[in-house]
């Protein structure tokens, strides 16, 4: 089963021999293999359930010692101290089964971790003993004369041999579990980079969008400063106004006030009211150049948001050409990501 | 009494009140050939034509690039003249026992007016133009 995990590695654990390996392929290489050696073999998942069939098994083994329920705990039971071995040595480990023959069990590996085991041999170093044969036909409870002629049309092979397939053996499905755990690690790797990267078009694209808002409102404001400015000179030029306003009225009291004189006494209440005139011209005066300093203020203010506004808009301008240019590289980071997914996708199906 | 007060080169002078018509912003002055140095030149006002005096000159100050913004309209017997000034100030209410005459010369004038002394033109001084 192919699992990922948290921090999106395979699960080891639960990686199974066809995840990474074609098993026709496997199938096909032992079937000649254990022709061309005249050695049987079967590969079994770490478990101990078959994956292949087996190749070239001998009747000895099949007819005749797995036929009873004794004979097939035996073979079991000596299947599992091989593969036990092997697993345990992480090599291929050559032992005689309960049965005398030599059998060899070779792991299959993904670094150190078993995901398999091929198991073989059912072959004799020398003639067979009659009388051993015999006994143990007794103890599985098969038939003696049949077992011992079923024996010896196994073939008699020197040690070094068997050693020696068993080691092809384990080079060749090593490697394919090997290419078959990369082109996976290949294949999980790109599909994740593509997704990644869509994603990353995805936003980068919002991002580019949002950024051209940005722009827009910035000339926005902009514009609107300069009404502000535009405003402010208005207001400025209304205070002129009011400031000349001002100064007629101080004519028009320091006139009032000249006639109040010239009329004495008579003229003493109309002397005060030319006296109010005049302070009345005075605050509007000061009050206008009060306004006039404010309006100055804002202009100011208005220069300097005017000049960051600038500064904003160019900055903008500069993060929305980037952007862009970001957003096209990764159009083109995205289709060589496509490109590889599909490609480690197609060779997956190879090995 | 009442001074009308006045500026000339950011000083400050004073002129009786009675002795004062009008007073007018500036307008456009007609120069006269052959006259007097204090005399600019002619006015119109009110249906009158008034010389105008630059101020400054007769109260012995010889700073003759004054911007005259103001006339002062003043009545002297049946004649009237316009004094050029700066600006006018204001109008001020005085005792006129605080008007001090300098060396016993009655035409020159000063009058303390919040601890300011102010040169005060008075009638003499202004007949002998």
């Amino acid at each position: 089963m192919i699992r990922k995990l948290n921090n999106g590695d395979l699960d080891l654990t639960v990686l199974e021999i066809k995840d990474v390996i074609d098993t026709k392929l496997l199938q096909t290489f032992q079937d000649n293999f254990a022709v061309g050696m005249n050695i049987a073999s079967i590969t079994v998942d770490k478990d101990g359930t078959p994956v292949t069939k087996s190749s070239s098994y001998t009747s000895f083994c099949m007819e005749f010692t797995q036929s009873t329920k004794v004979g097939e705990n035996r073979c079991a039971l000596s299947h599992k101290k091989g593969g036990e071995e092997a697993a345990k040595n992480l090599k291929p480990s050559i032992y005689t089964c309960h049965a005398g023959l030599i059998d060899f069990a070779a792991p299959i590996l993904i670094g150190d971790y078993l995901i398999g085991t091929i198991l073989g041999g059912q072959v004799l170093t020398s003639e067979p003993e009659e009388e051993k044969y015999r006994k143990i036909a007794n103890e599985i409870g098969v038939n003696e004369e049949g077992y011992v002629d079923a024996v010896k049309k196994i073939s008699v092979t020197n040690e070094k041999n068997v050693t020696a397939a068993a080691e092809v053996l384990y080079i060749v499905a090593n490697a394919l579990s090997k290419a078959g755990y990369e082109k996976l690690k290949l294949s999980i790797m790109s599909q994740t980079l593509s997704e990644n990267f869509s994603q990353i078009s995805a936003t980068m694209e919002e991002l580019s969008a949002s950024s051209i808002n940005v722009t827009n409102n910035q000339h926005n404001l902009s514009d609107e400063i300069v009404n502000v400015k535009k405003i402010s000179i208005e207001i400025n030029t209304i205070l002129d106004s009011i400031k000349s306003i001002a100064d007629e009225t101080k004519m028009l009291g320091l006139n009032a006030a000249i006639e109040a004189a010239r009329a004495g006494d008579a003229g003493r209440g109309f002397g005060v009211v030319a006296t109010e005139i005049r302070t009345l011209s005075q605050n509007s005066k000061e009050t206008a150049i009060k306004i006039m300093d404010l309006t100055n203020k804002i202009q100011e203010s208005v220069d300097k948001t005017m000049d960051t506004s600038h500064a904003t808009l160019e900055t903008t301008e500069q993060q929305s050409a980037a952007i862009q240019e970001v957003t096209s590289n990764l159009m083109e980071v995205t289709t060589l990501a496509d490109e590889l997914n599909s490609m480690a996708n197609n060779n997956k199906s190879y090995s | 009494m009442q001074i009308l007060t006045f500026l000339l080169n950011d000083e400050l002078f004073a002129i009786d009140i009675t002795l004062v018509d009008t007073i007018e912003n500036k307008m456009p002055i007609t120069p006269v050939p052959n006259c007097k140095k204090y005399v600019i030149g002619l006015i119109s006002n009110r249906g009158s034509v008034i010389p105008v005096i630059n101020t400054s000159l007769i109260l012995n100050d010889n700073n003759a690039n004054n911007i005259f913004e103001k006339f002062i309209i003043i009545n002297l017997g049946n004649e009237k003249l316009a004094l050029a000034v700066n600006e006018i100030d204001d109008v001020l209410e005085i005792e006129e026992k605080t008007i001090e005459n300098i060396n016993n010369d009655e035409d020159f004038s000063i009058v303390n007016v919040n601890s300011n002394v102010i040169t005060l033109l008075t009638y003499k001084q202004l007949k002998k133009i």
